[in-house]
């Protein structure tokens, strides 16, 4: 879908109210917010689900004030992060989102194998888990959305030199991890 | 991207698939709450009927054309009208005005949010 497509579509809903360009963006951008929250949730898909579904909701009551301050697939990520931060709180709320506690707390859910018979990627899954959840946000976005630092300073707020740390830091715990195997 | 960044994203990629769940926009599309066109429509037709009974009023209906002159030579004469006329006209401006002006306001937001749009789509085509 090129740029120019997904601004008629964009504009089709803000005018029209129309569920059919809905359905398009939601064809194009369901897969990359599911698999956001796949990640987030360590693989729970029932929940990654909920909060897909949460997420599209949100995006097309907003949709009339979307002002084209970033790309949409920014804002839409904005949505789908705060919408895993109610979840998160709604969860533990006592708990903050860097919290190691927290992880380990919603780590014990099921992990989904990964197809492929590569032996990194289990160690890989299992690295990913361990991450914090602000981590495994920066980490997302950045490597499988490519989002920039700018970008991703956008969806959650972080600052830039954070997402910097918080993407180093993951990455060299993801490489440890990685290499251990080779 | 550096050679060891790639290598993690390819990886990445490859432990977590972006997999497209089709039933899944079926439920988010059945699940999409109105977004009040039908109210919209609704106070459109209704202002639409109020604005038009109220003109009519005012213009056709003898008793009320004859309250507005009655009014309008009080006023020159500087008397004040009777309770009557005045509560006539009173409710008929206050239809004629409510409705027009809520047609005014829905048409103008729909044409200002159309023309935006538009202007950004001509935009982005240049």
């Amino acid at each position: 879908m090129s740029k120019v497509e997904e601004w008629t579509w964009i504009s089709q809903v803000v005018m029209a109210n129309d569920q059919r360009g809905f359905a398009r963006l939601m064809e194009r951008y369901q897969p990359s917010v599911r698999r956001y929250f796949l990640l987030q949730t360590n693989g729970d898909e029932a929940v990654a689900d909920d909060l897909t579904q949460e997420t599209f909701i949100r995006a097309w009551q907003g949709l009339s004030s979307f002002r084209r301050l970033s790309s949409f697939s920014t804002w839409l990520y904005r949505i789908a992060f705060n919408a895993y931060c109610n979840y998160w709180t709604r969860r533990k709320e006592e708990l903050r989102l860097d919290d190691p506690q927290a992880v380990a707390v919603l780590g014990k859910l099921s992990t989904q194998e990964a197809p492929s018979i590569d032996p990194r990627l289990p160690r890989l899954q299992k690295a990913m888990e361990q991450l914090s959840p602000a981590e495994k946000t920066c980490l997302t976005l950045f490597y499988l959305e490519e989002l920039s630092v700018n970008d991703i300073h956008q969806v959650t707020g972080y600052g830039k030199s954070t997402i910097r740390s918080y993407l180093t830091r993951g990455r060299n715990h993801l490489q440890t991890l990685i290499n251990q195997t080779v | 991207m550096k050679k060891e960044d790639k290598q993690l994203k390819q990886l990445l990629e490859a432990a977590y698939p972006a997999e497209r769940k089709p039933e899944l926009n079926q439920s988010i599309l059945r699940n999409l709450p109105d977004k009040g066109q039908k109210r919209i429509y609704v106070t459109l037709l209704f202002s639409f009927i109020w604005g038009t009974l109220g003109g009519l009023l005012l213009v056709f209906y003898r008793p009320l054309t004859e309250a507005l002159l009655n009014c309008i030579c009080c006023l020159l004469a500087r008397q004040l009208p009777s309770t009557e006329t005045l509560a006539l006209l009173l409710v008929s401006l206050l239809l004629t005005v409510v409705g027009i002006q809520q047609t005014y306001e829905i048409i103008t937001d729909y044409w200002e949010r159309q023309s935006n749009w538009q202007g950004r789509l001509k935009n982005l085509q240049k």
